[in-house]
């Protein structure tokens, strides 16, 4: 096991810059996922770490040792591909000790190995057959196998889950945790899905445009998201924006929402906010309820999901999600009224995208 | 109950009928080579293109031994399989390098190597009997063999890369992360890998080699160094030529590599088609 330094990590392609001085420290024996939209440059890190891909500047150092120059195969590392990228001309048992045979390990070492790895992933009754005899999610299994057999320092994961259907998703997601939870090896994990990052990280590095966003650990940045990215790409439904106003109400500051369709009051904070200033507002679909003294709101969409409730509501323009835990019977087009708790509002800077500390405003 | 497949538009037995057409059209020579191949020529002057009145298996026998065939079949077996060999080998390490491997000048270098589909053959056949003589190989099976080989170079290695490039490089990554060195990773991924596409040019070059008559020609003097197309020459004599034996020889020599070409064309049309896989 190793820990995992980036050290003002640098990618180019030509003159395209798609990496700009990243910085990452990676514990020893922690789970940690990138996470960002398509083309944010969290595979090509994951490259970057594994040394299939060059580093344009900065460090990458594994250990104690700077590895920007070691081939691969030195560094150490498994690597389990997207689409498993097992080889289609070799059985299962063949598959995972390819490492060994190529390190020319004795027949029975590789035997045993094999065996441990199978025995862990419950692949024992596999061995035997091809690739192309699997299920997706045995196929995932065998990718992971081949991984554990070499006891690495570092697991890396690239969006290892996203060919697999949704229930075996869930299923293979517990998988994956449970290992990490058994081997405790030093993991790098790649998704663009938030749900598989807030699932399984440790911590969470969210990227964009070949940047960090944030790191933080799951609740730490469902809770307190640096900035509008972040908010609304953490968490399903997505957080909701709405344009606000401070405004004041019987000597106190309050919140007018969404062209005056409401007004809300403040965290007790939020008297330091200047009066007329422009926020943007973002609440959590959970944290909106039902109440005479909320924002009108108009009813688009119910989604009954069975434990739960999803309301696509119009608040003064803006469509609102909220998510109640009790069953809400209401034909589109109805009028409610919704708030939500001061205590529960992120407020942000609608220039600069950033969150506003109602402690520390003016 | 009948099904949708079963009944066919008027376009689609317009397709057939242009289609089967086309097949007569092309497989009626070998056809009548065959069918010429059992008659006397007699029969052959006078029903040029009737059924023989009696099949004369001996004709063949006949052929084998007139001509001096076994010689001449030993020779092209062994030119055609070694310059295969050679040539599939070279090529798919080739097409390898330039898809998987970075090197500078790799663009150039691939560019300089598909001139090669665009020069016809009588174009470096004075500069090539040149080269052989002066290197000592002219009139030896390897005058057919190395030339063989490197002239179906440009066309294989450009298949063969085409083939590389449609091949996700995922494998073989993980054969490197898993500590494999380029070597291992060409003989232990790659190769099973673009297997089909080896086999398919394997069956092209061996069509193209073992027809090949131009260098045949030049490069060989020596009577039993000849291969078969240039010993079928053996049978058109000054005055006359003996028809049927010349049909007997053709069909003893195109036998093979119809057999080859009709046992693996499935693998042909598949390789020579795959564009991409997953």
């Amino acid at each position: 096991m190793a820990t995992v330094t980036l050290d003002q990590v640098r990618k180019s392609f030509g003159a395209h810059a798609v990496l700009h001085g990243i910085d990452l420290d990676v514990a020893d024996g922690e789970f940690i996922v990138l996470v960002g939209p398509s083309g944010c440059g969290k595979s090509t890190l994951l490259r970057m770490i594994a040394g299939l891909e060059t580093i344009s500047d900065g460090e990458v150092v594994i250990g104690d040792e700077i590895v920007n120059d070691l081939p691969p195969k030195e560094r150490n590392i498994a690597m389990v591909f997207q689409n498993y990228a097992l080889y289609p001309h070799m059985r299962v048992a063949q598959n995972m000790g390819f490492s060994l045979r190529l390190a020319r390990r004795p027949r029975e070492e590789i035997d045993r190995e094999v065996g441990r790895a199978a025995r862990i992933l419950d692949l024992e009754a596999l061995l035997d057959r091809y690739p192309k005899e699997l299920s997706g999610g045995q196929r995932q299994r065998v990718a992971m196998g081949r991984a554990i057999v070499r006891d690495p320092d570092v697991f890396l994961f690239d969006e290892p889950l996203s060919n697999l259907d949704a229930k075996l998703r869930v299923q293979m997601r517990a998988e994956i945790k449970a290992l990490h939870q058994r081997l405790r090896t030093t993991t790098v994990y790649v998704t663009h899905d938030q749900i598989e990052a807030m699932t399984m990280a440790d911590r969470i590095v969210v990227m964009r445009d070949g940047r960090i966003e944030q790191i933080g650990r799951p609740t730490e940045l469902y809770d307190r998201p640096v900035n509008i990215f972040v908010a609304t790409f953490i968490g399903s439904p997505a957080m909701n924006l709405v344009e606000g106003e401070i405004g004041e109400r019987d000597g106190r500051k309050v919140l007018n929402v969404a062209h005056g369709a409401g007004t809300w009051d403040l965290p007790a904070a939020g008297g330091s906010l200047a009066t007329g200033r422009k926020v943007t507002l973002g609440i959590r679909p959970e944290a909106l309820f039902l109440a005479p003294e909320g924002a009108a709101a108009t009813i688009i969409v119910t989604e009954p999901t069975g434990a739960e409730t999803h309301v696509v509501m119009d608040i003064g323009g803006t469509h609102v999600t909220g998510v109640f835990r009790e069953r809400i019977e209401l034909e589109p087009g109805a009028e409610v009224r919704v708030i939500a708790s001061p205590e529960t509002y992120h407020l942000f800077d609608p220039a600069t995208g950033n969150r506003i500390e109602i402690d520390a405003a003016t | 109950m009948s099904s949708v497949t079963e009944r066919r538009s008027a376009g689609e037995w317009l397709q057939l009928a242009i289609g089967g057409a086309i097949v007569a059209v092309m497989f009626y020579p070998t056809v009548w080579m065959v069918l010429s191949s059992f008659k006397t020529n007699r029969e052959l002057f006078r029903d040029p293109f009737g059924m023989p009145s009696t099949w004369r298996w001996s004709n063949f026998a006949q052929a084998w031994e007139q001509g001096g065939l076994g010689g001449l079949y030993m020779n092209s077996l062994i030119v055609t399989t070694v310059a295969v060999s050679l040539s599939v080998f070279c090529a798919t390490a080739a097409a390898f390098a330039f898809s998987r491997l970075e090197f500078p000048g790799r663009r150039w270098v691939y560019r300089l190597l598909l001139i090669g589909l665009l020069l016809p053959p009588p174009v470096v056949a004075i500069p090539l009997f040149g080269l052989l003589r002066d290197i000592g190989l002219l009139n030896t099976l390897w005058a057919l063999i190395l030339p063989g080989a490197a002239w179906s170079l440009s066309l294989t290695v450009f298949v063969m890369t085409g083939y590389f490039r449609s091949i996700r490089p995922d494998m073989e990554e993980a054969a490197l992360l898993e500590g494999a060195s380029t070597w291992q990773i060409f003989r232990d991924i790659s190769v099973p890998l673009v297997w089909p596409s080896m086999l398919t040019m394997a069956i092209v070059n061996t069509i193209n080699i073992w027809n090949e008559l131009m260098f045949a020609l030049l490069f060989i003097t020596d009577d039993e160094k000849r291969t078969l197309p240039v010993g079928l020459i053996r049978f058109f004599g000054r005055y006359s030529t003996d028809y049927t034996m010349v049909f007997s020889a053709l069909t003893i020599t195109t036998l093979p590599i119809l057999a080859l070409y009709f046992l693996l064309q499935r693998h042909v049309i598949a390789g020579l088609s795959a564009t991409a896989m997953d």
